[in-house]
């Protein structure tokens, strides 16, 4: 009996608790965040209402009247885009709006009229065939930029 | 009969007089400090198939020396256009990063990169990168 009451009081002496952590602290995450943004702009683009134009027979000295062609431009309002529109040879005689930088993009189509006319008088007897380009392109578009903690709470309180 | 009686005083007494020491034991663990270097990353204007150029993001990362922790580096933009990377030559993903590694107990700079899917852009993009860590055990 005594052994059994010395065993037990041995036992319960040396029992150890062992403590589970449910520290919400050391457990928890830690979290940063950062904003991504940009601003999708739509692709400029440019369609002629002319594919071809054929002169017809022409000698030298020949008086041909121009041709009017209306390229039409879209893109995004209030971007500004420059366009050229020149010629692969040496004949064909363009007048018109046949270039332009910083043009305002407004909301729709935006028309751009130029005339092709043919260098008479330098025809000679060989046929005239040359390509007619417009080429558009967006004058600016806003780079990439980053803003720090620190330059993120300056520019907050700046704006009050 | 008696002798039980006496046992049981003597070990009564012993109970009332006895004095009781046990320990507690624990291991002070500092919290995780992490920030990130960037709050905001604008790529301004995008069209389709822009060449727009990897943007580095770098925070400081501070754990108790020999513990394991993780890093998940997530973004809420479900278009797939937002991509992110460790390197900024390859690996981009428009899923979550995740890595482990053991705390060295200092300071140690790190760093994922920012880019952009052009080519599948149709509208503005707005969306929030978060970047968390983690102990990856508590003893």
């Amino acid at each position: 009996m005594k052994k059994l009451l010395l065993a037990a009081a041995i036992l319960v002496l040396s029992a150890t608790a062992m403590a589970t952590n449910t520290s919400a602290t050391l457990d928890g995450t830690v979290t940063d965040t950062l904003t991504v943004t940009a601003h999708y702009v739509t692709p400029i683009a440019v369609t002629l209402d002319t594919g071809s134009i054929d002169f017809g027979d022409v000698y030298t000295d020949s008086v041909i009247s121009t041709e009017p062609v209306v390229a039409t431009v879209t893109g995004e309002e209030s971007e500004t885009f420059t366009y050229t529109v020149g010629s692969n040879g040496s004949l064909v005689l363009l007048t018109g709006n046949i270039s332009g930088v910083n043009q305002p993009l407004t909301a729709g189509t935006n028309a751009l009229t130029f005339n092709v006319g043919l260098d008479a008088k330098n025809v000679t007897d060989a046929d005239v065939s040359e390509i007619v380009t417009i080429s558009v392109n967006y004058d600016a578009i806003a780079n990439t930029s980053k803003m720090s903690p620190a330059e993120v709470t300056a520019a907050a309180a700046e704006q009050g | 009969m008696n002798k039980i009686i006496i046992v049981l005083f003597i070990l009564s007494t012993l109970s009332f007089a006895e004095e009781g020491l046990f320990y507690i034991e624990g291991t002070g663990i500092k919290a995780i400090s992490m920030s990130l270097g960037v709050s905001s990353i604008d790529f301004g204007d995008v069209y389709n198939d822009s060449d727009v150029d990897p943007v580095l993001v770098d925070f400081s990362l501070n754990a108790e020396a020999g513990y394991n922790y993780q890093v998940e580096i997530s973004n809420e933009d479900s278009s797939g256009v937002v991509q992110v990377s460790r390197t900024s030559s390859g690996g981009y993903t428009d899923g979550t990063i995740t890595y482990k590694a053991i705390a060295t107990g200092e300071d140690e700079p790190q760093e994922f990169y920012v880019d952009l899917n052009t080519g599948i852009m149709t509208h503005d993009l707005s969306t929030i990168i978060t970047v968390m860590v983690v102990y990856l055990e508590i003893i």
